[in-house]
């Protein structure tokens, strides 16, 4: 199907991208497009208008402070995956970002675009759910925890505009993605994070409606942080994606073998 | 830059792995793509397809889409029938056993009462821009009455199952019979050993990076009509579009630019491309359709879909007795000649590969479903027939405890049987197999394999190894090609009918132009595609070089020697007494000689033209033997292809780089089918489900490793003068088997063989995980 037309907009600042999207009824933030174009050409979105927000000076960026890496919405994946600051600070980060799509993907996709389309099999929900990280928006901050609600669902309101997202470093963390055969999104992918304190987030995507923490991991691996600790958690199948690419079981299993990958490699 | 002439043969000619002429224009992103053309007040066509799988068209409402801005034409199949437009295919007149014609609905361009697939074109658009046209076709009501659709082979011929059309009884196109069922039968009575599996080749997607686009242009003077599409075979495609337009074939013009891959699936005209020759022609105006990739997921030809149950006898030394096959062959909603044939009749001419195998039963059936309608798919019935066997032997020899390798080689033909007769009466004129066979093991280091195996177990993975060795069947069943040549403006110009697509035709006809004409290449120009200039079979079945090259050979050979005669004119001396060096005709022995381009600047018309019609004598029989290693993840079933070699007896080579790439490109899509690729309908409502890459699964260049390919050109073709085998397809038929013999190896050599033996393709990794821990 050919593209429907559409107006671009390139606003000069984020008040102006918001009073864009509030004046025009169909409009939706472009933020690298490249799931929304890819949606756009299949005819299963057509917006009237697409306001383009990767320029905004607000949303570039990558910078440390204590404790915490910021990284501006607009920052493709490819800067994530190159940044000497993200290498240092919160390597799994940077290996997540260097493994999704292909190389054009990671040239146009942003951290803003994804997290904000919230793709149920989308890498960077994940990492944010197992970092703690906090979205800010062009109006508040908003906890990981609380932002994937479901399926293409996050907590954002129609018009916010994510700005940056805000990684806690000090953690400990690794990242291991099954490929889905096709689409080479995470068929299963699964973000290991120990903070300082000792502290376990074990957060999963690909496997439901939006990425999710698994708790019973947290707990069995704060016990005692070893690949084996994975193996006495059973994951239950109930509620995991079933689909033409792989059953909820197989997806459940696949989880424990990530999560012991994930986990070794942090140990090493 | 041109070399000396006498050294053109020598840097240019056949042998030689020069680059491809074609690639300075195509890499520079110059290549002229069907896409790439524009026409000025061009309409542009768009195609409601049904959203069922079968159902009755009750009514079509089109008044809001034909008021809908820039839309010049809404049509429907009424419309087209009522302007004389019939069946695009009259029904085969090939008989089956029982001496029934083919039982198929008649497929129309564009459907009247019934829609039997999803993404069967209904209604057509024309308006003045594709966003125009989209948006009237998605304003088109159509009002459907569901019928009970037929997803699969299972469904379509269940007890009871819903009759699709009542000259097809059980559901049952066509069925022929091969062999001698009762000797069979004795052979397999008097059989040590049987071995039987079920086999599974899925729906594939040919998938060519261009998709289909059509072009038409009236000529407001004659009418004639200029089709610019992609195509491989320009005069099947003119010739279906004129007798769908009732137009005599002059009246059409097919010109095919670059083709950006076909794989069989360009092959004839489709729907799309008759729709808009009759729009073009109905208005007076130029219109165009592009295939979305969408498209051709719903509706271009789609390859394979067979199931069989096979059988295998041997005696107690691993002699093959009887091969014994059944056969269901699913040719979606509509039968085609092609879709029939490959699978009941060519598959099968190959059904014995490279073993002597004298006894056979085949009962192969085609079966209507509500699916799009199969075709030629890279290697049409030869994989699945090669699949079939090749798996059978690694069954046979795991089941009495033979090596894999000693029972193919007990078998194998011998080089003294040549010619060889096969059981379905086909006549391999060469071939040493157990030559190929033994270089394959040698490439492979077949022998070292447990040393590479014990170092993927210390890293945690099940290493396995597959080995196919097997012959196929290329020519397409067409031997002759008429080749035009022209010597003008210091150009020799060589028209052939056969179709460029991807594969390099080009460079490798003006290497066996150079070898004749001893010129440096850039003084040949090779001309392809355009139906005014010259027809015939186009390309397909791997038959342009052995055919078209051999065309060209002769017709360069004949042009030198009517040039040889007005040499011996022009330098007022006896013909037998001149020499051809380098491009000059001279006097034995003096310094008298004359240019063959001066020559032909002064001759009438100021060129020296040659048309010749060339046969080969019959196919070609290409053949291999190939090794894949692959590691299993025991954890998540992944495979992982860690070596792939081939060693292939493909005639003499005219360019061993473009030899190597069809090979590699070949094996690439015969992975595919082993390890990923499946199109499937949903078993319900028979709708297709994975008609996006996000949910067909290609294969990646991360799924492969160096891939090793070598020739052995010591046994040349014995039915073309230049002693050259088809290649386009040989690389597809063999990574298959190769490849799902080694995951059972890999699989087996863990203790689950048993298990694995029942795993279907693509072997995707929670099926392989599944036989692996078989209580999840």
């Amino acid at each position: 199907m050919a593209m429907r037309p559409f107006a671009y907009h390139r606003p000069a600042d984020v008040a102006a991208a918001l009073a864009l999207l509030r004046a025009e009824a169909d409009a939706r933030y472009l933020a690298g497009g490249q799931s929304l174009l890819g949606a756009m050409k299949l005819g299963l979105s057509a917006p009237t208008g697409l306001i383009d927000v990767v320029r905004l000076p607000a949303l570039q960026g990558i910078e440390r402070s204590a404790g915490a890496i910021r990284i501006g919405a607009a920052t493709t994946h490819a800067a994530v995956a190159r940044s000497p600051l993200v290498r240092e600070a919160i390597p799994a980060l940077a290996h997540l970002a260097d493994q999704i799509g292909d190389p054009a993907v990671r040239a146009w996709g942003t951290l803003g675009g994804s997290v904000a389309n919230a793709d149920p099999a989308a890498c960077y929900p994940a990492a944010l759910l197992g970092l703690a990280a906090t979205v800010h928006t062009d109006r508040r901050a908003i906890d990981a925890d609380a932002f994937f609600l479901g399926i293409y669902q996050t907590a954002l309101e129609p018009d916010e505009l994510i700005t940056a997202v805000e990684f806690p470093t000090g953690a400990r963390a690794a990242w291991a993605k099954f490929k889905h055969p096709a689409s080479r999104f995470a068929l299963v992918g699964v973000f290991v994070a120990r903070a300082a304190g000792g502290a376990v987030r074990v957060a999963v995507t690909g496997a439901g409606p939006c990425a999710f923490r698994v708790t019973a991991l947290e707990a069995a691996l704060e016990r005692g942080f070893a690949a084996a600790a994975c193996d006495d958690v059973p994951i239950d199948s109930t509620g995991l994606t079933s689909d033409l690419h792989a059953q909820a079981a197989y997806r459940a299993h696949l989880i424990s073998v990530l999560a012991r990958r994930a986990v070794t490699e942090i140990v090493q | 830059m041109s070399a000396a002439p006498n050294d053109a043969v020598g840097r240019y000619g056949s042998g030689r792995a020069i680059n491809r002429i074609e690639d300075p224009l195509l890499v520079r992103g110059r290549g002229a793509f069907v896409d790439d053309a524009a026409e000025p007040g061009q309409l542009h066509l768009s195609l409601l397809r049904s959203s069922h799988a079968h159902a009755r068209i009750r009514s079509i409402d089109r008044a809001g889409a034909a008021a809908m801005p820039g839309v010049v034409a809404v049509l429907t199949g009424a419309d087209l029938a009522a302007a004389g437009v019939g069946p695009m295919h009259a029904p085969a007149p090939k008989k089956d056993v029982d001496g029934r014609s083919m039982g198929t609905p008649p497929r129309l361009a564009l459907a009247i009462d019934t829609v039997r697939f999803a993404g069967e074109a209904l209604v057509a658009v024309v308006a003045a821009t594709r966003a125009q046209a989209d948006d009237a076709r998605d304003a088109i009501v159509v009002d459907y009455d569901e019928l009970p659709a037929l997803a699969d082979l299972g469904a379509a011929t269940a007890a009871g199952a819903t009759q699709l059309w009542p000259d097809a009884e059980g559901n049952i196109a066509a069925v022929m019979r091969h062999g001698d069922p009762v000797a069979t039968a004795a052979a397999f009575g008097a059989a040590t050993h049987v071995v039987v599996l079920d086999l599974v080749n899925q729906r594939l997607a040919p998938t060519p990076l261009e998709p289909r686009g059509v072009i038409v242009s009236p000529d407001p003077a004659t009418g004639r009509l200029t089709v610019r599409m992609a195509s491989q075979m320009p005069t099947a495609a003119r010739n279906t579009i004129a007798d769908q337009l009732r137009l005599p074939r002059e009246q059409i013009r097919v010109v095919v630019g670059d083709v950006g891959g076909g794989f069989g699936m360009k092959t004839d005209a489709y729907p799309e491309d008759v729709v808009t020759a009759f729009c073009a022609r109905l208005l007076g105006r130029t219109v165009r359709w592009t295939a979305e990739r969408s498209d051709e997921f719903l509706a271009s030809g789609h390859g394979r879909d067979i199931a069989s149950r096979a059988e295998l006898a041997l005696d107690g030394d691993g002699k093959v007795l009887a091969l014994r096959v059944r056969s269901l062959c699913n040719v979606g909603a509509y039968a085609t000649n092609a879709g029939v044939i490959i699978q009941l009749l060519i598959g099968p001419w190959v059904s014995t590969s490279v073993y002597d195998i004298a006894t056979i039963d085949l009962d192969l059936r085609a079966v209507l479903t509500n699916s799009a309608p199969t075709g030629a798919y890279r290697g049409a019935g030869r994989p699945e027939a090669i699949y079939t066997i090749e798996r059978l032997m690694d069954a046979a020899a795991k089941a009495a405890g033979f090596d894999r390798v000693a029972l193919r080689r007990r078998n194998l033909i011998g080089p003294q049987q040549m010619p060889y007769r096969n059981p379905m009466n086909q006549v391999y004129d060469s071939g040493h197999f157990e030559a190929i066979l033994d270089q394959g093991l040698a490439a492979a280091d077949w022998d070292g394999f447990e040393a590479r195996a014990a170092e993927s177990a210390a890293r945690g993975r099940l290493r396995g190894r597959g080995i196919a060795t097997f012959l196929e069947w290329t020519s397409g069943n067409a031997f002759e090609e008429r080749v035009a040549v022209a010597v003008e403006d210091g150009m020799i110009e060589i028209f052939s009918a056969t179709q460029a697509m991807g594969q390099g035709i080009a460079t490798s006809y003006a290497q066996l132009a150079v070898d004749v004409f001893q010129v440096p290449i850039d003084r040949i120009r090779i001309v392809q595609g355009d139906t005014d200039r010259g027809t015939g079979f186009g390309s397909a079945g791997s038959r342009s070089l052995f055919t078209g090259g051999t065309a060209v050979q002769v017709a360069s050979t004949q042009t030198v020697a009517r040039a040889q005669d007005l040499a011996a004119a022009h330098l007022e001396a006896a013909s037998h007494d001149l020499e051809y060096v380098g491009g000059d005709f001279r006097i034995v022995g003096t310094d008298r000689k004359v240019g063959l381009f001066e020559l032909a600047a002064q001759q009438a018309g100021r060129a020296i033209r040659i048309d010749a019609t060339t046969s080969v004598e019959g196919p070609s029989w290409p053949n291999g033997c190939h090794v894949c290693e692959v590691e299993v993840d025991p954890e998540t079933g992944a495979v992982a292809v860690v070596a792939y070699s081939s060693v292939n007896d493909v005639g003499r080579v005219v360019n061993p780089t473009i030899v190597r790439g069809q090979l590699a490109g070949g094996v690439v899509q015969g992975l595919g089918q082993a390890l990923c690729e499946h199109l499937v309908y949903d078993p319900d409502s028979a709708q297709n489900v994975t008609a996006s890459f996000l949910d067909y699964a290609m294969p990646r260049v991360d799924l492969l490793p160096a891939i090793r390919s070598e020739m052995d050109q010591s046994i040349p073709c014995r039915t073309n003068p230049l002693g050259v085998k088809g290649v386009g397809e040989l690389g597809t038929i063999g990574a298959t088997p190769a490849a799902v013999n080694a995951v059972i190896d890999a699989l087996d050599r863990a203790g689950a063989g048993a298990r694995a033996m029942h795993l279907q393709m693509p072997l995707t990794s929670e099926k392989v995980w599944r036989v692996l821990h078989p209580d999840t």
